[in-house]
């Protein structure tokens, strides 16, 4: 047995420009292959962590009807008692309660519907990142009349700046139609084009004038000290306010949250068809090789080496080449997975588009260690079942014909 | 001649021909697939987006894109309209007058386009009966109105339930009206569904008071062609002083920029595929060759000029690879057509997000022959590209080395 190890391992470096091939191949395959889903799932994970830092956060109730038509009539069921108890909380970090409400904001280039969100400004420039993503203008530092801050998606399409006035058509808890007008502050622009067109944001006590209940909160947001607890939280306070709606930022927005799964999806199937075309390469060369060695095989058959050894030499040959391979490949794909990861990839090129998709331009990659796990685990299997190919084929030689083939 | 020898020395080892053909085949097939389910991918994205509604081209007033409003409507005659419908790949025109909104109904209230159409001539674009969920669709004088599903599951309204609209009239003109629902549809796209509702055109220019004016004329194309171009026919036969032909990446940039960006990351996986099979055609030929030394050492020595050799060499690379092609595109061509047909349809997360996205969760392949042919070149440049290794061993090619064994 050690003897045929040592025979095969000879004859990987016997015709060295064929093993270098191979392997280039391979471990260009496993380091493009693994790159790539690092890349995508850095895109991802921007993506989310954006989604929660702009929007989600971490865990919001509501008045379980409010979700779908955001009545402003759909408020938190006894608001007091519920901010009380978050208060308290030792699971939470910060909060905010707030009043949204569906609004049409125009100026004399146009009209569009907008979420019109009323915050307590002091708590918010903590809370979100809305504060830090301002282009142009303040967040709140000014205290005089009625301030807004508006995306630059819509500031775009209504033709707005800084100073400039919007008015915003409602109707209030009465079945009023209410007109306010807005002076604009601050513009923001984030990773979510679609959310800054859509998305503008007040003081509450500007709003608060409109509403008979002066407690009325239509969305109350929390962050806690570390995410993976949001649950609990839901928990806690589900149980305490049956009459409120509690969702973590997943059950809000379950795509973002399932992003990882697809991504391991992704991850499988991509790599299976890198590894297919690889294994074809690998077994068309070793098939070749064995042809190739006709004459000497059949030699070696004719004086005495039986059919299990043969079938093990050729075997151990394919083997040798991938185990090369793999830990170079692996360890290639590492290195620059772990530099990228600390430096990021600018994709801002294309970043328009990505934009529309809630993705910053900056990516950094990034491939949890057990990712590196399974393609050792795919590359090892796929290359025992091409090793078997070649080495079914060289038991099939006849040495007294393979003895005299040219 | 030699093409002759070419081709028997292509049948005389089939093994190893048969070896060759596997590895472009594995080759093409791949390429085809991925790319045929990408493009399918898009396509699908821009039908759904653009194709089933705003039209891949599109004619307005000057200005009205940056800002639409009622007063950038305008008149359109009856001799452009038909200029334009003679306009080759150009299959309909359809003319629609759009504004924004604000809507109410008991205590809610939401801001909506309303968009006035012809029923008949919409439904050349979409089928609409297809989409029609509750209700009857529209005919040309009532005042009805059909709401998207979006809408009405905001307002919770039935058929048989009123919506008020208030809004801005052509110069200025108070533009008021109660309209009671006669039908729910469903657009297929998320922020359709939540801003749309349809009347009759005429009813709707009344409701602007703007009469005979329209906002948007949308020109649909037949599939595969061009809309650039039908966009500079357009533009040939209109005043483009005062109107402005927008193509659907015009009105569009994100879903453009945003194909573009995944459409970057699908030719790197194929650029990464390419990388990886063209080793493996290398490493076969570079066998292949080392395997018929011998082969040619004989043949120089009883005199074949190496020229000749190399060029019976490129004929039997060409055979292979087109053999290979050939049957890639053979065993393809079915499995493209049947999810062209029966399109994937995706799942749980996967589809969840795509919908978020506005976009059906389901990917049709994409059955031109343009895939095949272009990836079947790029296989055969890169075989052609590989065929350099043998021709610089044929080169230095000394026949007593060679005939050695």
């Amino acid at each position: 047995m050690g003897t045929i190890i040592k025979i095969a391992w000879r004859n990987v470096w016997r015709n060295k420009l064929r093993s270098l091939i191979v392997i280039t191949s391979m471990v260009l395959g496993l380091w493009s292959g693994l790159f790539t889903v690092a890349m995508s799932r850095g895109i991802n994970e921007q993506r989310v962590k954006s989604a929660i830092d702009t929007y989600l956060h971490h865990v919001q109730i509501h008045n379980p009807s409010f979700e779908y038509n955001l009545d402003i009539n759909s408020v938190v069921e006894d608001p007091t008692s519920v901010l009380e108890e978050i208060e308290s909380n030792s699971l939470v970090k910060a909060f905010s309660s707030r009043i949204i409400i569906s609004v049409m904001a125009s100026t004399a280039h146009g009209a569009e519907g907008v979420k019109i969100i009323g915050v307590e400004s002091e708590k918010e420039t903590s809370f979100s990142d809305i504060s830090q993503n301002i282009v142009k203008g303040n967040y709140f530092s000014n205290t005089k009349s009625k301030p807004v801050i508006i995306g630059q998606k819509l500031a775009d399409n209504l033709k707005l700046d800084i100073k400039k006035k919007l008015s915003v058509t409602f109707v209030d808890d009465n079945g009023d139609i209410q007109r306010i007008k807005f002076k604009v502050e601050g513009i923001f622009n984030t990773a979510n084009s679609i959310y800054d067109g859509g998305n503008i944001f007040v003081k509450k006590e500007d709003l608060i004038d409109f509403f008979k209940n002066k407690y009325a909160t239509h969305e109350i947001a929390i962050l806690c000290n570390n995410i993976d607890d949001s649950n609990i939280l839901k928990e806690n306070l589900a149980g305490l306010f049956p009459n409120n709606k509690v969702e973590t930022w997943k059950d809000i927005s379950p795509e973002l949250g399932s992003v990882q799964e697809i991504m391991v999806w992704f991850f499988l199937i991509f790599m299976s068809i890198i590894l297919l075309a690889l294994s074809f390469g690998i077994v068309n060369i070793m098939l070749m090789a064995v042809l190739e060695r006709k004459r000497e095989l059949g030699m070696l058959m004719s004086v005495g080496l039986n059919k299990t050894k043969v079938f093990l030499m050729i075997l151990f040959e394919t083997i040798f080449i991938s185990c090369i391979s793999l830990p170079l490949g692996i360890l290639l794909s590492y290195l620059m997975i772990s530099y990228y990861g600390q430096v990021g990839i600018d994709l801002s090129i294309v970043s328009k588009g990505l934009e529309a998709f809630g993705m910053k331009s900056m990516v950094f990659t990034d491939l949890p260690i057990d990712y590196y796990f399974r393609i050792t685990i795919l590359t090892l299997f796929v290359t025992l079942i091409s090793s078997l190919f070649p080495a079914r084929r060289a038991l099939k030689l006849d040495p007294a014909e393979a003895i005299r083939s040219l | 001649m030699l093409i002759k020898i070419a081709w028997r020395n292509v049948w005389r080892n089939k093994r190893r021909s048969f070896i060759t053909i596997a590895a472009i085949f594995i080759a093409i097939f791949l390429a085809i697939l991925m790319r045929s389910l990408q493009l399918g991918m898009y396509e699908n994205m821009i039908k759904n987006v653009v194709g089933s509604f705003s039209g891949y081209v599109q004619l307005h007033s000057k200005g009205y894109w940056e800002d639409k409003n009622i007063n950038n409507s305008f008149e359109v005659s009856e001799s452009v309209l038909n200029s334009i419908n003679k306009i080759e790949g150009v299959s309909n025109i359809i003319k629609r007058v759009q504004t924004g909104v604000l809507s109410s109904n008991n205590k809610l209230s939401k801001f909506l386009y309303v968009t006035g159409i012809e029923q008949e001539a919409e439904e050349k674009l979409t089928d609409w009966n297809k989409r029609l969920i509750d209700g009857t669709l529209l005919d040309d004088n009532g005042q009805s109105i059909i709401v998207a599903k979006g809408v009405a599951k905001y307002y919770d309204a039935k058929v048989g339930d009123s919506l008020i609209f208030i809004g801005q009239g052509y110069h200025g003109m108070q533009a008021v009206g109660i309209y009671p629902i006669q039908g729910v549809i469903d657009m297929k796209n998320p922020n359709l569904n939540n801003m749309s509702v349809f009347m009759s055109l005429k009813s709707a220019q009344d409701f602007v008071s703007a009469e005979n004016r329209i906002t948007n004329l949308v020109i649909d194309k037949e599939q595969y062609f061009d809309e650039v171009k039908i966009a500079e026919k357009v533009k040939s036969k209109i005043d483009i002083q005062s109107r402005d032909v927008m193509t659907w990446k015009e009105m569009t940039p994100q879903l453009d920029q945003l194909i573009e960006a995944d459409n970057a990351g699908g030719i790197l996986i194929i650029l990464i595929l390419y990388m990886i099979v063209s080793f493996g055609i290398f490493g076969t030929v570079l066998m292949m060759t080392q395997e018929r030394l011998y082969e040619f050492g004989v043949l120089i020595s009883i005199g074949m000029k190496k020229s000749k050799l190399m060029i019976t060499l490129i004929y039997e690379t060409i055979f292979l690879t087109f053999v290979g092609v050939l049957v890639g595109f053979v065993i393809s061509r079915p499995i493209v057509n049947y999810f062209h047909y029966n399109p994937l349809k995706l799942f749980r997360a996967a589809a969840d997000q795509l919908e978020s996205a506005g976009f059906e969760p389901v990917i049709p392949f994409m059955n031109t022959y343009d895939i095949p042919l272009v990836h079947g070149f790029i296989i055969i440049l890169i075989s052609l590209i590989t065929c350099i290794y043998p021709i610089i061993i044929i080169s230095k090619l000394q026949p007593i080395k060679a005939m050695k064994r």
